[in-house]
């Protein structure tokens, strides 16, 4: 009785966890330039003044893998697969 | 409800729309909550996609896809790991976002068109493990013990789902993490170990976040490293007792006391003629050892008869009930089971404090 009271407890509990969702935010390949010119970067991307967090290589349109905030900056992460799964 | 004075042709646009938005949303809430559905929903957008091949659509139909995938795992995650660290996943377009809108440690992941799904789909799921597995602790524990860990589910979940993608996966995301790493291949190999009996997700997982979560504003969080390492050996040497048939496990292998929490064991499998008995013996016992967290492993073959003996522990005063969950495998490396942890109840726990002043 314990047993299912708990689990009629733990069902409405839980009910809500069914319909929300862990966003997972992600840019479409051509959607990049649009986004990085909301962000007003266009110039530092280009001239590749960014650099990859993990391995300092400069970040370009083509190289770009993912975006991340952290301390409040931007960082940037690299298309090489050593570096996308640091994170 | 439809208003007289409006002409026939009107009523009746009106009444098509009202249908279709109530198919409609009945066919959005049976989507969220059958994961399996989805697949449906991402061939219809596929199939959209591929007659027009709108941008918007195509999109649709590669977030769907993602999610769809994503969310199949995690429907029997879902059950497995504590409550409420993971879910269902949900891919956010961004075309445009300012510094401001993203929280801190938030990732924006570029997708590539359909061509290159699989790469799409193996960086969603690890983005999704990394993001999903502890909640709020994340920064207590170890990188490279955590990173392992995201990568022991993901390549499960990988293996067992999605088993074409398993060697792209292996190649990519677990031989670059090794390579970087080694560390994390010692670990690799002992949560594989405890997977295949039931105690990685069932015990191990559920231990180290509650140990960091209790560690974060103390000294321990500065050996977590050493903490881990020990409860790991535990289990290890509990398995290895288990698989060499020792009918004899020496008391202390049941359970142990470390800085921060304190754990035991309870096997459930024979059902003899004292019925529940035995185990509840054992549970007042661990309650007279101030064993705080109980974690009840029940064998797949025996699960009624486990989930019984839950339910009669329940029963006692001294142990509350905190979770029933499903295990990948039972104690004897069956697939499934059922386990239950039982922690000590408050109330109680206040009482007997009473009691000893």
């Amino acid at each position: 009785m314990k047993l299912f009271l708990f689990k009629i407890k733990n069902f409405f509990k839980t009910f809500p966890d069914r319909f929300s969702r862990t966003p997972v935010r992600a840019v479409y390949d051509s959607d990049l330039k649009n986004l990085i010119d909301s962000l007003g970067i266009r110039n530092e991307i280009d001239s590749g003044t960014y650099a990859c967090k993990f391995c300092n290589t400069p970040i370009t349109f083509e190289n770009l893998r993912a975006i991340q905030k952290e301390t409040g900056e931007l960082k940037f992460i690299c298309t090489k697969l050593e570096c996308f799964s640091k994170i | 409800m439809i208003p007289n004075f409006l002409p026939i042709w009107a009523q009746n646009t009106l009444m098509i729309v009202g249908a279709s938005a109530l198919v409609l949303g009945f066919l959005k809430v049976l989507f969220e909550i059958v994961p399996r559905l989805g697949r449906l929903k991402t061939d219809s957008w596929k199939y959209v996609a591929g007659k027009w091949k709108h941008r918007r659509f195509v999109k649709n139909a590669i977030a769907s896809d993602i999610e769809t995938h994503i969310n199949e795992v995690v429907a029997d995650l879902q059950k497995e790991l504590p409550s409420g660290w993971i879910k269902k996943a949900s891919i956010k377009w961004m075309t445009e976002v300012s510094n401001n809108d993203l929280e801190e440690g938030e990732l924006i992941l570029r997708i590539q068109p359909f061509e290159n799904q699989d790469q799409n789909f193996l960086s969603g799921v690890y983005a999704f493990f990394s993001k999903a597995l502890f909640p709020r602790t994340k920064e207590v524990i170890p990188l490279n013990a955590r990173k392992a860990a995201v990568l022991q589910i993901s390549h499960r979940t990988i293996s067992d789902k999605k088993p074409y993608l398993q060697q792209s996966f292996e190649d990519s995301f677990l031989e670059t993490a090794v390579r970087n790493d080694a560390s994390i291949a010692t670990y690799l190999g002992r949560y594989k170990r405890l997977d295949q009996r039931g105690f990685f997700t069932g015990t191990f997982l559920r231990e180290i976040h509650e140990i960091a979560t209790k560690a974060r504003f103390q000294d321990l969080r500065n050996k977590m490293n050493q903490e881990i390492d020990e409860i790991l050996s535990h289990v290890e040497g509990f398995i290895t007792q288990l698989e060499n048939r020792t009918h004899n496990i020496p008391p202390e292998g049941w359970y142990r006391v470390g800085p921060a929490t304190s754990y035991a064991f309870l096997l459930v499998a024979y059902p003899n003629h004292q019925g529940a008995r035995p185990y509840l013996n054992r549970v007042q016992e661990r309650s007279t050892q101030n064993i705080e967290r109980l974690y009840v492993m029940g064998a797949k073959e025996q699960e009624p008869f486990a989930r019984y003996v839950i339910s009669e522990i329940a029963k006692l005063p001294r142990y509350q009930l905190a979770e029933v969950f499903d295990i990948n495998k039972d104690y004897r490396g069956t697939i499934g089971g059922v386990g239950a942890l039982f922690v000590v109840s408050q109330t109680a726990e206040q009482n007997r404090e009473d009691t000893e002043e």
